[in-house]
């Protein structure tokens, strides 16, 4: 009993449970197909980019930031490895590392412009996120490019039946579980908690700030280097629209936004929440709404409605469970 | 969070996705048999047995649908897909939207590919993201098709209106109506965007070949009547004269705003927009003076392209074969033969307007003037 | 053993420390003491590391020492207990405990949690603590996070150890625990500063006193020399007058004056059971218990805060049921916390907005301001209320505890009040402010005002309520008219011992 209380009570759990709804409701409107291998493959190897990239936003988000340029971190990294290993005839793999570097280097400058400038984050990464989108054009002025078949069909393969996407996160969050061993991990949490009380401890905020963006530069490195395998090609705005996707995921996930309080696991679940949840309008109309004319003629538009209207009740079901804990505490 | 917590949470988790399977395997089979059961076959009849040319399942994956030139072309082809329906040649055809979300696009791609689709036409939202899913559609045999948007991919046929045609026809009238010389206004739409650069370059084409015209200020508006108007504005006071304007749509009647509410004279010459709007202002500036009349044109560029695509769609599943010279190459893809473009035909001006005006009076204003190839036509470009 | 000598410390015009001085002994325990204002949490933030002197002199041993972050300050053996906790209220106990210094692994350097956990169960034995070392801060009551504040000052080892009023919010054994514990890392050695209100524990527990007063050091005197007005002399340059307590008809007429508010059979979910209880006009009447007896959950209910469950309300002789704050403004019923943090200060506003935003509110959000108007109104109530401040323009966080909490009662004197609400408005104040509020509410209830007032410290009410009520685990277990002999009655009462004679004397 007391574990059941327990799990509600940890951070992920809005993630989790919202999750868990939408494998449920899934495996209704999609049937049986849904424990096909490649189903699962499809839908995590398309959406790994953006659980990738919600692990990023979490780090940034416990320390009490945000980083409006994940998107273009990503976008940036893409057309750098494609331009690389295209233009320059660099190998694949020699591009890819250049292209994390680029992304580590991209969060150590928002790291340093946050940390040691005292510039909000919002704000600078609003302006970062419009730096980087503009040197991805200059890299790459239009989408083009190719990266060999191998990356691409190691990336959408699978090994013993678990998609290779898959194993990209479990890396990546071992790297952060791992350093959540170490006093950074702690100390990333503790700014963003209660910054003066961490400083009062003899933290160095803005050097944990630093660590703690750059550390989500380079996850978003990895997320570019994915979406490039992912997509194989380059695109000079492949990543827009996993700038609010990932703030989105890590809400879905429980983390607070006023930090120190969630984790990855949350956000990985909320990330893959929204994955299904185009999943599910998509199989909703493939087997059920296409039946009905009326309803097929507007179809694109009752998606929209659809996909929105579940992403909202997610969003709000997660704010209030943490609400909810939050009135519990004050009563006490 | 201790691991135990995570793997008791997992386990949990698959016990209820096994429970629900159960039930999910009566329920497909009782309410999306045609899913398995009727498409699978007539994707393999696409694929061996091309005499069979009835009973296709179609989809189209749209990148977005938030404007109005976007409704008009998703309405059309849902016509002809109930038309199409009726005849038996299609059983199921639906349409998904990607929100501009290229991850959105691929997923829903995948999973059309799972579910045994024998043709998808798509609007991509990037033009090259989709290569390895398109691949793998592909290698199943699926008919895939771009549309309005060139796709990178040299077995992938994109048809679309011929944008470099639609600013070259443009330009050329133009020049003809400043005689050759003159100052002009120019004004490209979203800078980086294919289609405004394939029409930016006709126009600058045809300026090369008319060095006597001067362009006196050149401006992208982005295809906002907004930004069109508030920049005519300032470049009214700028460069008061100037003689003619050459504009891409969507942005011609906040240009013409500008003009009427500064109280300036009407240009020697403005070129397009499609919508049913500049039509109406057009009639009712002429209607109001005979004496001045706005000299204006309009060049298709119709939402209809993906009716034309839906045929050609069909006719590929049927097993008809393109004609070599129907194929030309795309300027952002120029080493592969795969554009299928479509020539404006529609051309208003002067002397025909009033037609047309009756024809489209009693459409609604953000509609678009509009000319859908028949199934004869479109079968011209087949052997 | 530590020396401080010439200490000066300026916020803008304002001077917070000048030529303050201080010295001490290992193994001795100082009261450092002055009214609010007077600097003493300015020095403890400069040995602290968390703000830097703009003058003078510390060594330590001897050795001239520069302070310049908290890192600096721990590595002298300087470890502090601040008053406004310097915990993260996202983690444990024992991750707060270890913060900064966390013990690792010997081959991969992790953190070491087992040792994190022996570490933390040691203080929280050796302090009493009443939770697991795996509680999360945020879900401690105030009392239990103020000893852990402690534990983590205490578990860094230090020579000298600073406590910034800890003890505001602890209960009687705690404080009697922490005492002990603080004797006993006295016989080795350690020296200890610690600045609190409550005369009674200096006389307890210190051995010395440095007094401040506006910055200045005054005296260093031994305790043993000195009583209570001395020491108050020294605070305030004043010798207080003592007040003399009315006699208990004098009380107990007022009983006879027309109900205010009248609270029935009151339940809000398990906080409060069934509480009744009357308000007479112009009638002080005190909610005396332990801590987190239900006293805040039930003048909450009552000012719309906070939704009761059941029961009912009768102000002004009519049923009430306030859906917000605002309807209860709207009749004339004001409320104050002692959290002033939480629920009353906008610390970075200037004081007339402080002042002004509940009448404000009341108002058309639109509605025009009228800012010489209320310039001159707050000019007005921060004169009435003997505020200390720079200018109206400053921010109500260049202002001390206790001037910030007469700030909150100006904010309320805007209003024609009948009724006021208070929970606990003198907690971290010093005695000055203290009496001053005192007086301030005796004057409100000449005009007819009623006053119903929650405090942790029963000799507040004793000194200055008509009537008690005694909150005990959400119900009232006794109601007293105050006399000479209510004090043992009072704390048998809140204790939980049912004293029912009594209670028909107050009825």
């Amino acid at each position: 009993m007391s574990q059941v209380r327990k799990f509600l009570s940890s951070a992920g759990t809005s993630g989790y449970l919202l999750l868990l709804g939408a494998i449920v409701i899934n495996v209704v409107v999609q049937g049986s197909s849904f424990f096909s291998t490649a189903n699962f493959t499809s839908i995590l190897s398309v959406n790994t980019p953006l659980i990738i990239a919600a692990i990023a936003q979490t780090i940034v988000v416990l320390n009490r930031g945000i980083d409006l340029s994940v998107g273009s971190n990503i976008t940036l990294v893409n057309t750098i490895v494609i331009m690389l290993s295209n233009k320059y005839g660099w190998s694949i793999e020699a591009a890819c590392a250049a292209g994390l570097i680029a992304g580590t280097f991209i969060g150590a400058i928002n790291g340093f412009i946050i940390a040691y400038f005292r510039i909000p984050s919002l704000l600078a990464t609003f302006a970062t996120m419009s730096v980087f989108g503009g040197l991805a054009l200059i890299v790459l002025p239009t989408p083009g490019g190719s990266v060999p078949s191998y990356m691409y069909l190691l990336y959408g393969g699978q090994t013993l039946g678990i998609p290779n996407s898959v194993f990209i996160v479990i890396v990546v969050a071992l790297i952060w579980l791992l350093l959540s061993k170490y006093p950074i991990g702690k100390h990333i949490r503790a700014v963003g908690g209660a910054e003066k009380s961490a400083y009062t401890a003899g933290i160095s905020i803005a050097k944990v700030r630093f660590i703690a963006f750059t550390l989500a530069g380079t996850i978003s490195g990895v997320a570019g280097l994915c979406i490039t395998a992912l997509t194989a090609s380059g695109d000079p705005k492949i990543g827009l629209s996993i700038t609010l996707n990932c703030i989105a995921a890590v809400i879905l996930g429980g983390t607070r936004l006023a930090g120190g309080w969630g984790g990855i696991g949350g956000s990985v679940a909320g990330a893959v929440f929204l994955g299904l949840v185009n999943n599910i309008v998509f199989f909703f109309f493939n087997n059920f709404l296409t039946h009905f004319s009326g309803i097929a003629s507007r179809a694109s538009f009752i998606q929209q409605l659809l996909t929105n209207t579940i992403i909202i009740l997610g969003l709000a079901s997660a704010v209030f469970t943490q609400r909810r804990k939050k009135r519990a505490k004050i009563a006490t | 969070m201790s691991k135990s917590k995570i793997m008791g949470l997992f386990a949990f988790m698959l016990a209820v996705a096994v429970l629900f399977s159960a039930c999910g395997k009566t329920n497909n089979q009782s309410s999306a048999p045609n899913s398995q059961g009727s498409s699978t076959p007539a994707s393999q009849a696409a694929s061996e047995t091309p005499k069979d040319k009835k009973g296709f399942h179609i989809a189209l994956l749209d990148g977005t649908n938030q404007n109005p030139w976007r409704t008009q072309f998703e309405d059309q082809m849902n016509q002809l897909a109930e038309q199409l329906k009726k005849d038996g040649i299609l059983t199921k055809y639906d349409t998904f939207v990607a929100q501009n979300d290229p991850a959105v696009q691929a997923q829903q791609m995948e999973q059309l590919i799972n579910a045994g689709v024998d043709a998808i036409i798509i609007n991509p939202v990037s033009a090259t993201s989709l290569a390895p899913v398109i691949e793998k559609a592909i290698a199943k045999n699926i008919v895939v098709l771009g549309v309005d948007q060139h796709i990178n991919q040299p077995k992938v046929i994109s048809v679309s209106n011929d944008q470099y045609e639609w600013g070259k026809i443009q330009a050329e009238w133009l020049m003809k109506q400043l005689g050759g010389k003159g100052n002009i206004l120019w004004f490209d739409a979203l800078a980086g965007a294919p289609a405004n650069d394939t029409r930016s370059k006709a126009f600058q084409d045809v300026l090369d070949k008319n060095p006597d015209v001067k362009v006196l200020k050149h401006v992208n508006a982005d295809w906002d009547q907004g930004k069109a108007k508030q920049l005519m504005t300032q470049m009214l006071s700028t460069f008061p004269n100037y003689d003619g304007i050459l504009t891409q749509d969507g942005q011609a009647v906040g240009i013409l705003q500008a003009i009427q509410e500064a109280g300036k004279v009407l240009p020697k010459g403005i070129t397009s927009d499609e919508v049913v709007s500049y039509l109406k202002i057009w009639h009712d500036i002429n209607a109001k003076d005979p004496n001045k009349k706005l000299n204006a044109v309009i060049v298709e560029n119709p939402p209809g392209i993906g009716v034309d695509t839906m045929w050609v769609a069909v006719k590929l599943l049927q097993g008809k074969k393109l004609k070599d010279n129907a194929l030309s190459s795309d300027s952002a893809d120029p080493n592969s033969k795969n554009a299928l473009l479509i020539k404006p035909s529609l051309v208003i001006t002067n002397e025909n307007m009033e037609k047309y005006y009756e024809q489209y009076k009693d459409k609604p204003d953000t509609s678009y003037i509009d000319n859908i190839l028949t199934e004869q036509q479109v079968d011209a470009f087949f052997q | 053993m530590l020396q401080i000598k010439g200490l000066n410390k300026q916020f803008g015009n304002v001077k917070a420390l000048n030529n303050a001085y201080l010295n001490l002994r290992a193994g001795e325990i100082r009261g450092l003491l002055g009214s609010n204002g007077s600097g003493k949490s300015t020095m403890a933030k400069v040995l602290g590391g968390l703000m830097f002197k703009n003058a003078g002199d510390i060594s330590i041993n001897g050795e001239t020492v520069e302070i310049g972050s908290p890192l600096d300050s721990r590595e002298r053996g300087i470890a502090v207990a601040y008053q406004d906790l310097s915990l993260v209220p996202q983690f444990t106990i024992e991750d707060n405990l270890t913060l900064g210094r966390e013990p690792r692994t010997s081959g991969w350097k992790r953190i070491e949690r087992k040792q994190t956990r022996e570490e933390a169960t040691k203080w929280i034995e050796k302090l009493q603590i009443n939770a697991a070392p795996h509680t999360l801060v945020e879900s401690l009551d105030p009392s239990t996070a103020s000893l852990v504040e402690v534990a983590k000052a205490l578990s860094w080892n230090p020579k000298i150890l600073l406590l910034d009023e800890v003890t505001a919010c602890l209960h009687h054994d705690q404080v009697n625990r922490l005492f002990e514990v603080l004797r006993e890392l006295k016989e080795q050695g350690l020296a200890i500063i610690i600045i609190t209100h409550r005369f009674d524990e200096i006389f307890k527990i210190c051995d010395s006193a440095t007094i401040l007063r506006n910055g200045e050091t005054v005296t260093e005197i031994d305790i043993k020399d000195v009583v209570e007005t001395d020491l108050v002399y020294y605070m305030t340059g004043k010798r207080p007058e003592p007040f003399s307590r009315k006699s208990t008809e004098e009380h107990a007429k007022k009983t006879e004056r027309e109900v205010v508010l009248s609270v029935s059979d009151l339940y809000l979910r398990d906080k409060v059971k069934g509480v009744s209880i009357d308000v007479h006009q112009g009638e002080i009447l005190g909610i005396c218990g332990l801590q987190g007896q239900g006293q805040s959950d039930f003048l909450r209910a009552v000012y719309g805060s906070v939704a009761f469950d059941k029961g009912t309300i009768t102000y002004q002789g009519k049923s009430v049921a306030f859906r917000s704050p605002k309807d209860a403004i709207r009749q004339g019923i004001g409320f104050i916390s002692g959290d002033r943090h939480a629920e009353g200060i906008f610390p970075d506003r200037t004081i007339k907005e402080n002042i002004f935003i509940s009448k404000t509110s009341l108002r058309n959000l639109f509605s025009s301001v009228n800012t010489k108007k209320q310039a001159a109104t707050t000019e007005e109530v921060v004169q009435r209320l003997n505020v200390k401040i720079g200018s109206i323009d400053h921010s109500a966080s260049s202002l001390s505890g206790g001037n910030q909490q007469k700030l909150l009662f100006g904010r309320n004197f805007l209003f024609d009040l009948k009724l006021v609400l208070l929970d606990d408005p003198t907690k971290g104040v010093d005695i000055s402010s203290r009496r001053e509020i005192h007086q301030i509410l005796r004057d409100l209830t000449k005009t007819g005002t009623s006053v119903l007032i929650s405090s942790s410290d029963h000799e507040e009410l004793l000194e200055i309520s008509d009537r008690i009520v005694v909150f005990y685990e959400g119900r009232v277990n006794a109601e007293m008219t105050v006399d000479e002999h209510t004090e043992d009655l009072l704390i048998s009462a809140m204790l939980g011992v049912r004293v029912n004679d009594h209670q028909e004397a107050g009825a």
